[in-house]
């Protein structure tokens, strides 16, 4: 009986232009959204290359003086000198002999490479710069950059896949199915349907079935084809199991929004009725209590303002200063080229930079830390509110899957920081000392290698989301199919 | 075959039906007549479970309609003012589909035209889509449901309302064919002589109440009208 | 005498009575009171939380740069070229009708520093520092306008005609002789007055709340402002009220018209915008941060002529020096380095003014493009002048970094300027003793960093070809949806 009616519904939808129409444009919004999304992410690896092999290219033509040098002193049969910090190149060993000088003058990229679906899901990766510049200079300063976008470009949103799934199917999915019941009502042939031996639930399900594997065929075929075409690390099982989480996710809330459209037509009330109805829901679930939602989090934990930040780094500056430096030393702390005499007098300048910075660093560390805890609750606060619309754990769990997510952004943070202070620990231990760098030492200067976190904690975050949308989706089905039961073939 | 005991139905403090007791055997062309709001649909929709009864009993082949839904179905057949198919589908398409809803996967593409050509559907409207089809065309795809489901009960309600005399006098030929193949036959019409030439009894309802039952072999067309008209008073 | 009095008892006026059945048809229904009162509490909770947000931060920025602004001239004594680097902040001012739409200040940096040697960019978006669920958009006044009104518009009005064909009352209303104009415009204005219904409390409590908290003298023709405001968003209604009554005059039932409507509104509210912004980034590519710096970097060292800054660096000394008749800069009667740091300074103000400049024009390019989307969906055409006129655009940012950099020019140059008269006595001495410090007196002729946002004129101008394609909206779609009535008649005769 299930498969007649679900042959039977798929060769009448087959023969609606309008289901066409809406296949051909969800199709288009997907090829779209993989375009788009994947040209976010080209842009930034560009931009992470550039500046790196901008930084690279100062870092080896210093590698290149040294190991000239090196051979001339090897030559001559004499000892490696330490070269003074000094901006203007003059006589003398080269500036890379100076661990200080290459440490904190030249910057090493730590890159946050995207997973193989990041094309999925844009999340707030085009707000955040995924490439931070490390050096011996205060961290702090360089998590203030921003990846820089057009803001128009940036109030728009992306057109991603995220947003195809989480906003336009449901259009599509409500276009296809606001009218499941009351269309046949109102041509009569419902009647005619339900004068044979089927239950209405039946009737419904097989109408489901067939709705849902048009459209999860499309969904799953053009899916499948955007990671094909713009995914990476297509080799790696992981990437499949994201994708299988990204699917289990577009099913469930496929049928989310199938299961609102029974429930309605369970009412009884005619097309036009259940269109509004569904429209007007579609836009509470995906566009009003997400924002109030978000308005809710940030007014619970409101991120303590940048301003009053910006203010107290600066407090935190000019206190170390005082501390620290007499107007001099300020003076040639900022233009080492400009010391006099004795080029000790230039490294000693660098040497209380250096200690500078760190004081700086411990000052506003814990403002930092608090910042990001402040951060850390909203998005907490977030986890926890998600249960109130589909399209919020819907949007957290892409994000999950893509890459994309607040969690993992930190997570790379973190091993920044871990690898700033590599960074520091090689270079000052060794300017301190004044021992000249050799070319030997050089193939040892840490390079950052971002590793993955396990996929057991991506899963771990990626449960509660979609372990919510599985009991909403069921609880909805479940009772839009027993108010079925309420439902009159007749009118009186 | 289909039985009424005693059955009610009211909306809030309307009473759309009063207590119904109706017996309609095999063989049996009951004519239901009453004006609009007498309960004649209320009736034919109750025995199609449609509506639930508020009290009483509707019974097909001897089984509550509430309680064995859709074994009672099994038996049924509905004809509506204007049988409602499938437009985008063919003729053929929709009968092949009704019949399989019934349970009658048995048909091969042959059968199923038989049975469009045995209600007298012509041949080249088989292959044409329903969406274009008369309300005349309608009707007999609908009773060639019925022949297909090989239903033992028809509940038909004003089946012949808008038809021409042609078109109407086929679709009662036809009802006199599934009558001698022993349906028994619930139609409600406005049609007083149609329910004489077609009826074997005639059951006149006002107000959700069955106010007399006849059999057409007692009166006459006269008799008749003059009859219902005093009822309507 | 009876039948003279009668005569001229002029009969009811059509569009009246029409407006006055659709009026009261409206808001009998219980569909329609809720829908209300979510809208006007939506409303008012945007307005509210737009409100809030818009006076704290104005406070916040206010305080901020007023303890910068301390700090700078507190600093202590110091060199002034060392005071140049200590430098100061600029804070973004909010646009004087953010609060109802704050348009991309979410995604623009609110705070730049500005020091000696960098053109930094502005820094701290607020957007960085909210949860992903902000980016389902803003909870603002014009949000709820721009996207839910259009809905309710369509949801009171597209059974207008489809409907009315539908239950048959259509061919009765035009059977007694109801001229179709009277039929649109009756309706048109029921539905209209319904629909203001539900906006008009909240403009109106808005209002009131602007006039107490007289924010308007620190705008520039405020009420003006309000004023376009109001225009520019009652012509984005006309568009949806119109395009409804002509759709439902068109539709054979009111499901193909409710249908076709909310498609309509999909695409417009959520698919062209993000389209549109897709299509003009690859249009018009803009740097990501990566290339940006590395670009400028590089360009600072090679010169964005090809001659490296060391050789103009060159060049200049050797003018220099021949203008005062020298033969070593050390006998100069300026303090060569503060000279020499000036003009390495200036040598840098062109690769920055090529680079952010670059920046600048092509997001103004990209945003331009997006306009022109305009023309297939009037909602591009009222994001653009609405954020416009709330000072929330892309031009108040532009203003503001400018005189950002113009503020940083400006310091350093006083500065370097100061030091090369001053110090010009340690020209040419080499000894721990060259330096000189200043205090605050001298610190304190670089002015206050304020600056004044564009002015309404200055808008207009920007924006006038958006306007013109809402214009041209509205009257297409009262056109339109004449058009669809007249073809009423001939469709149910």
């Amino acid at each position: 009986m299930y498969s007649l009616i679900v042959a039977h519904e798929t060769r009448t939808l087959a023969k609606t232009p309008s289901l066409l129409w809406i296949l051909l444009l969800l199709t288009a919004a997907i090829a779209f959204g993989a375009w788009a999304s994947s040209s976010v992410f080209e842009r930034q690896s560009q931009g992470a290359t550039a500046i790196s092999n901008y930084e690279n290219g100062m870092r080896t033509k210093m590698h290149d003086d040294l190991a000239k040098y090196e051979e001339k002193v090897k030559a001559s049969g004499g000892k490696m000198e330490f070269a003074a910090v000094n901006h203007a190149p003059g006589e003398g060993p080269p500036q890379a002999t100076n661990a200080g000088a290459v440490g904190s003058e030249t910057e090493s990229f730590a890159v946050l490479p995207p997973t193989g679906l990041a094309a999925l899901s844009i999340g707030q990766s085009d707000l955040n710069l995924n490439y931070i510049p490390v050096s011996m200079k205060n961290i702090i300063d360089a998590t203030k950059d921003n990846e820089i976008e057009n803001p128009v470009n940036l109030k728009a949103g992306s057109f991603d896949i995220a947003f195809v799934i989480i906003f336009l199917l449901p259009i599509f999915i409500m276009a296809m199915s606001y009218d499941l019941l009351s269309s046949e009502k109102e041509r009569g042939t419902l009647a005619m349907v339900m004068s044979h031996p089927i239950s209405l639930r039946k009737l419904m399900a097989s109408k489901l079935v067939s709705r849902i594997a048009i459209l999860l065929a499309v969904v799953i075929a053009f899916g499948v084809g955007a990671v094909m075409a713009v995914g990476s690390e297509l080799n790696q099982a992981e990437t499949w199991a994201r994708f299988g989480f990204w699917l289990g996710a577009t099913v469930l809330y496929s049928i989310f929004w199938f299961a609102l459209a029974v429930l309605v037509n369970a009412a009884g009330k005619s097309s036009a009725t259940n269109g509004i109805v569904l429209a007007g829901s579609w836009l509470a679930f995906v566009v009003v209590i997400p924002t109030i939602v978000s308005v809710v989090t940030s007014t619970l934990y409101p991120a303590p303002s940048r301003l009053d930040f910006i203010a107290a780094s600066r407090e935190a500056q000019t206190a170390a200063e005082f501390e620290r430096m007499k107007a001099l030393d300020q003076y040639y702390y900022d233009h080492l080229e400009l010391v006099p005499g004795g080029e000790d007098k230039a490294n000693d300048f660098l040497t209380l930079s250096l200690a500078n910075n760190a004081s700086i660093e411990k000052a506003i560390k814990p403002l930092y830390d608090e910042f990001q805890n402040q951060l850390n609750r909203q998005e907490d606060a977030v986890t926890k509110f998600q249960f109130v619309s589909p399209a919020i754990m819907m949007q957290l769990a892409m994000n999950e899957v893509a890459g994309t997510s607040a969690d993992r952004y930190e997570n790379f943070m973190k091993q920044v920081f871990k690898f700033h202070a590599q960074w520091g620990e090689f270079f000052t231990g060794r300017f301190l000392k004044r021992d000249p760098l050799t070319t030997e030492e050089w193939k040892q200067i840490p390079t950052f290698k971002y590793v993955e976190e396990p996929f057991s904690d991506v899963l771990a975050r990626l449960m509660p989301s979609l372990l919510g949308l599985l009991v909403v989706v069921a609880a909805l089905t479940a009772f839009a199919f027993s108010s079925l039961r309420k439902y009159r073939v007749a009118a009186r | 075959m289909l039985e009424a005991i005693k059955l009610k139905k009211t909306y809030g403090d309307f009473e759309a039906l009063k207590g119904l007791d109706l017996k309609i055997n095999a063989g049996d062309i009951y004519c239901l007549l009453g004006a609009n709001g007498a309960g004649k649909s209320t009736t034919i929709n109750l025995f199609l479970n449609f509506i639930d009864p508020s009290e009483g009993q509707a019974k097909v082949n001897g089984l509550d309609v509430t309680t064995h839904p859709l074994e009672t179905k099994k038996f049924l057949a509905y004809i509506p003012e204007t049988v409602m198919l499938y437009g985008n589908l063919t003729g053929l398409e929709n009968l092949a589909y009704f019949a399989k809803l019934g349970g009658h996967n048995e048909y091969s593409d042959s059968d199923l035209r038989n049975f469009l050509k045995h209600v007298g559907l012509q041949d080249g409207a088989v292959e044409k889509r329903v969406a274009a089809y008369s309300k005349g065309m309608r009707q007999k795809v609908g009773v060639a449901i019925a022949l297909a489901k090989q239903a033992k009960a028809l509940l038909l309600d004003e089946p012949t309302s808008g038809l021409d005399p042609k078109a109407s006098n086929e679709f009662s030929e036809l009802l006199k064919q599934l009558q001698g193949g022993g349906a028994a036959i619930l139609m409600a019409t406005h049609d007083l002589f149609r329910a004489k030439e077609t009826g074997t009894r005639i059951g006149i309802m006002r107000e959700g109440r069955l106010m007399q039952q006849l059999s057409t072999d007692e009166v006459s067309h006269a008799d008749l009208e003059r009859i219902y008209l005093e009822h309507m008073h | 005498m009876a039948e003279a009095s009668l005569s001229r008892v002029t009969p009811p006026s059509m569009v009246g009575v029409v407006a006055r059945k659709e009026f009261t048809e409206i808001i009998r229904d219980g569909r329609f009171k809720w829908t209300a009162i979510i809208m006007v509490m939506l409303l008012l909770t945007a307005l509210a939380t737009g409100w809030q947000k818009y006076t704290a931060y104005s406070e916040v920025q206010a305080a901020a740069q007023g303890e910068t602004n301390h700090q700078w001239l507190k600093q202590g004594d110091k060199n002034p070229h060392s005071a140049a680097h200590y430098g100061n902040y600029a804070f973004k001012q909010a646009g004087p009708l953010s609060f109802f739409d704050n348009g991309i200040e979410p995604y623009t940096g609110n705070l730049l520093f500005m020091e000696a040697h960098k053109q930094n960019l502005a820094i701290s978006r607020p957007a960085n520092d909210s949860s992903a669920v902000s980016r389902f958009g803003d909870l603002n006044g014009a949000m709820i306008l721009q996207v839910l009104m259009p809905l309710l518009i369509i949801f009171l009005g597209f059974t207008a005609f489809s409907g009315e064909k539908e239950r048959g009352t259509l061919r009765q209303l035009l059977s007694m002789g109801v001229n179709q104009r009277d039929l649109l415009w009756g309706k048109a204005i029921g539905i209209g007055g319904a629909a203001l219904l539900a906006i008009v409390p909240c403009i109106v409590l808005g209002a009131l709340v602007l006039s107490m908290l007289q924010i308007s003298h620190t705008a520039d023709n405020f009420a003006a402002r309000v004023g376009l405001m109001a225009l520019i968003y009652t012509g984005y209604g006309l568009v949806f009220l119109f395009l409804t009554l002509g759709v439902s005059a068109l539709s054979s039932s009111p499901r193909t018209s409710l249908i076709a409507l909310v498609g309509f509104w999909a695409f417009s509210v959520f698919m062209v915008p993000k389209s549109a912004a897709e299509i003009s980034k690859a249009v018009y590519p803009s740097p990501s941060w990566g290339e940006f710096q590395a670009t400028m970097r590089a360009d600072q060292v090679r010169g964005l002529d090809g001659v490296p800054t060391a050789a103009k660096l060159g060049k200049y000394v050797r003018e220099l020096m021949k203008q005062y008749n020298v033969d070593s800069p050390t006998k100069l009667p300026l303090y060569f380095p503060a000279v020499r740091m000036q003009k390495l300074e200036e040598f840098d103000h062109e690769v920055f003014d090529h680079h952010y400049n670059g920046l600048r024009d092509t997001y103004m390019a990209q945003r331009r493009l997006q306009d022109a989307f305009g023309i297939m969906d009037p909602l591009m055409s009222l994001k653009s002048l609405s954020m416009g006129l709330s000072g929330s655009d892309l031009l108040h940012h532009d203003r503001y970094t400018r005189s950002a950099e113009e503020h940083r020019r400006m310091m350093v140059s006083k500065m370097n300027g100061y030091l090369s008269k001053a110090a010009v006595d340690l020209n040419g001495v080499s000894s721990s003793s060259n330096y000189m410090t200043a205090d605050e007196a001298v610190f304190s002729i670089v002015p206050s960093f304020s600056y004044t946002p564009p002015t309404l004129e200055e808008v207009t101008k920007e924006y006038g070809s958006a306007f013109a394609i809402l214009a041209a909206w509205v009257l297409a779609s009262i056109v339109f949806a004449a058009a669809a009535v007249g073809r009423v008649r001939k469709v149910s005769a």
